[in-house]
């Protein structure tokens, strides 16, 4: 979510393009985050010819699965950057704002499905714990 | 090879490009039309290409272009970011690495039915190539100078006879200096990127060192921030268009300012037309009027005002003929030759 207010904020703003836009998160992200934007401008820099979006793609998909993130939440994540493909910067804006919609909707389901598995555990436990404690006496 | 053309194309089929675009002969511009054969102006000839990306003037074997090549090509040129781009789309072109200089066309999105909004569907570009002609405005520098000091200047021409190549070079020498004259601080506003060809805000065109440019800024606005803030000497703005230019000009002439500036126009009656201050004859000490001789642009005429003439009358009454060919006129009043 930050990470996309970061976005947003330079396509709002400064109207940088997307190398641009990374190129500048790079300097206010810190750790493994600074090193994926860092070094995803410099290979870019390298080959001529290649399309930014695709490369940021590919290597920001395997930088999520190296982290556990699951197919779903990657698709998600890497959906609320189609708008950079967009002629219109209104309308780029737009579609980032969607994205971060929809990945805080996602985080919520998330959430409640924990509290839900946490709840149910619970549950479990304390039925079992007296089936076991019936079954003692 | 140009690197920086060849990278405007997607790297799977930079191989096709880069053999068109790998010739002696100097390429002026490339046409790309959606379903169309791709044509390239080559030494003021057309050429077609084939699908081996070789030179053809046979139509039947010429390479049309589809629409997800062409998507790729534009995608490539806006960096993926076509939204960054969009106040140059909307004016019809983009300005590449380079300096290149890409026409876009399409369908026009408009705005309360009136005003260009974008375009979308791009499917027709014409990449005009850039080739920086550094020493072409040496030839003026003498009847541009008077006692070491730099007079107004104004480059009168039709399109495509070179005003942009002539003020920009002019731009280089004022800036670093030269045998006329030592350096002076230039203030550029580059309204529409063709001066310094910024791309990214970086100057793909050397200006000279000690000029300082606004790029992408209206003219009227670029020359009163210009005035306040970088303390130029010299103020130069390519194609002067409407009143407001001229009065923010006023002001910087006032300011003790110098004016290096280009109209459109084939002479007297066409500039007298559009701004009537000039012809009144207090506004520039010098009008150069460029044209064409056999296709190539040229100096044409150079007059100067009556009163600052006594170095030129000498100079005139020599042979009176520019080296390229162009001819000198006596600046018998402050005007302009008849169109």
């Amino acid at each position: 979510m930050q990470l996309l207010d970061l976005f947003l904020s330079e396509v709002q703003y400064d109207k940088a393009t997307f190398r641009e836009c990374c190129e500048r998160v790079a300097f206010f992200t810190e750790g493994e985050l600074q090193h994926f934007f860092e070094r995803l401008c410099e290979d870019y820099e390298e080959d001529a010819g290649i399309s930014f979006l695709g490369l940021f793609r590919t290597r920001m998909s395997a930088f999520l699965e190296s982290r556990q993130i699951k197919e779903t939440e990657r698709e998600i994540f890497l959906d609320a950057f189609k708008g950079f493909g967009k002629n219109d910067r209104e309308l780029t804006v737009k579609v980032l704002k969607g994205g971060q919609e929809k990945i805080a909707r996602r985080l919520a389901l998330l959430e409640n499905g924990k509290r839900e598995k946490c709840r149910l555990s619970v549950g479990l436990g304390t039925m079992g714990g007296l089936f076991l404690l019936i079954l003692l006496m | 090879m140009d690197q920086d053309l060849v990278s405007m194309f997607p790297k799977e089929k930079q191989w096709f490009w880069s053999s068109a675009l790998d010739s002696e002969v100097p390429l002026q511009e490339i046409r790309l039309r959606i379903n169309q054969p791709v044509i390239l102006h080559k030494g003021g000839r057309e050429y077609f290409l084939d699908s081996a990306g070789r030179l053809t003037g046979d139509i039947s074997r010429a390479y049309c272009i589809g629409q997800q090549e062409m998507n790729a090509i534009f995608m490539q040129i806006c960096k993926d970011s076509p939204y960054a781009f969009e106040d140059s789309i909307r004016q019809g072109f983009i300005t590449y690495k380079g300096g290149h200089r890409i026409g876009v066309a399409g369908q026009v999105v408009l705005q309360n039915t009136k005003k260009v909004h974008s375009i979308k569907h791009i499917f027709y570009l014409n990449i005009r190539v850039s080739h920086e002609m550094q020493g072409v405005a040496e030839v003026l520098l003498p009847y541009l100078y008077e006692e070491g000091e730099l007079l107004n200047v104004l480059l009168v021409a039709p399109p495509g006879c070179g005003k942009t190549t002539y003020l920009r070079d002019l731009i280089r020498l004022v800036s670093n200096g030269n045998a006329f004259g030592e350096g002076k601080t230039v203030g550029v506003v580059d309204e529409r990127s063709e001066l310094a060809g910024d791309y990214l805000g970086i100057p793909q065109k050397d200006l000279g060192v000690r000029t300082d440019i606004l790029d992408g800024c209206p003219k009227t606005e670029g020359m009163m921030m210009l005035i306040r803030s970088m303390s130029p000497q010299v103020i130069a703005v390519d194609e002067l268009g409407d009143r407001e230019d001229v009065e923010a000009l006023k002001t910087a002439r006032n300011c003790g300012i110098k004016i290096l500036a280009t109209i459109h126009g084939r002479g007297r009656k066409e500039v007298e037309a559009k701004f009537p201050e000039i012809e009144q004859g207090d506004f520039f000490d010098c009008i150069v009027v460029l044209g064409k001789k056999n296709g190539c642009p040229t100096v044409k005429k150079i007059c100067r005002r009556e009163a600052q003439d006594e170095n030129f009358r000498r100079r005139n009454d020599g042979d009176g003929v520019l080296s390229d060919g162009g001819t000198v006129l006596p600046a018998d009043a402050f005007t302009l030759p008849d169109a």
